[in-house]
C-alpha cells in the first residue's frame, strides 16, 4: 500500500501525541463533529496519556468517550493550568 | 487457539457487526463485541482500551452512517496507538473514498465475505515462526 497523505497526518499526530504528557480537548459543539477529535483522545487513551477535556458551552458528558473524566469549563483554563504546572513540578 | 478479534461498530451497523462476529466465531476466532462481552466497573472508555489491548486484530465495521460516529473513530485511534492491525469491512457499494473520514482512508478494506480469508492469513501470520504447520 503506498503512503497517502492520510497517512503521513495520522502518523504525525501519533507522533505529536506520544511527546505530550496529557492531552488537553477542547470540547465545543464543533469538536462533537469532528472524527478528528474523537480520534486523537482514543489516541491518547491507548498510549494512556492523562486527558482533560474543556468544555466549551457543551454538557461535560456530551462527548461520549470521555465520559468521567474530570473536565473545566473553558473559562476556568487557567485553573486548569495551575494544576498542569503543580504536576509538572512533582515530575 | 484462534485469533482475537475486536469488533468496532456504531448502532446503525449492527446487523453487518452480528453477521460479521459469527462468521469470526464460526472460524475459530474469539469475538469481542461491545454488546456481547462488555464487562462492569471501571469507565467504558479504560474497558474498551483493555479489550483492545488483548486483541489481534480490530475489525472496523463502517458505513456512510457510521463513518463520524465518535466511539468508532475513538477506537480506531486507540488501535492505531496501541499497534494493531486493523481491518475495515463495508458493504457499502456506494461508499467512496471522499465519504470516509481521513482517519479511515488510508486503512486496509475488505467486503463482509473477505473476512474469513482475511482471518486464515492471519492465522498464519501469527503463528510463532518455526512451528511446523
Amino acid at each position: 500500500m503506498s503512503l497517502t497523505g492520510g497517512e503521513e497526518v495520522l502518523r504525525a499526530l501519533k507522533a505529536g501525541i506520544s511527546q505530550a504528557h496529557e492531552l488537553v480537548v477542547i470540547v465545543s459543539n464543533e469538536s462533537l463533529r469532528s472524527q478528528w477529535v474523537a480520534w486523537e483522545i482514543g489516541m491518547a487513551e491507548g498510549q494512556r496519556k492523562r486527558i482533560t477535556p474543556l468544555l466549551n458551552n457543551v454538557d461535560h458528558d456530551a462527548m461520549a468517550p470521555l465520559k468521567g473524566v474530570k473536565s473545566y469549563e473553558l473559562n476556568l483554563f487557567e485553573k486548569f493550568l495551575l494544576e498542569l504546572t503543580r504536576r509538572a513540578s512533582k515530575s | 487457539m484462534g485469533s482475537r478479534v475486536f469488533i468496532s461498530h456504531a448502532a446503525a451497523d449492527r446487523g453487518l457487526a452480528h453477521r460479521v462476529a459469527e462468521a469470526a466465531q464460526k472460524f475459530g476466532s474469539q469475538v469481542w463485541l461491545d454488546e456481547w462481552s462488555l464487562p462492569q466497573g471501571a469507565s467504558l472508555a479504560s474497558r474498551i482500551n483493555a479489550a483492545l489491548k488483548d486483541s489481534d486484530v480490530v475489525v472496523a465495521i463502517v458505513s456512510k452512517q457510521s463513518a463520524q460516529s465518535p466511539w468508532l473513530n475513538w477506537e480506531l485511534g486507540a488501535a492505531l496507538a496501541l499497534d494493531k492491525k486493523i481491518l475495515i469491512v463495508t458493504d457499502a457499494d456506494n461508499l467512496s473514498e471522499r465519504d470516509l473520514p481521513p482517519t479511515l482512508r488510508s486503512l486496509v478494506r475488505v467486503r463482509p465475505q473477505q473476512v474469513e480469508r482475511y482471518l486464515r492469513q492471519l492465522e498464519l501470520d501469527l503463528k510463532p515462526e518455526g512451528v511446523a504447520v
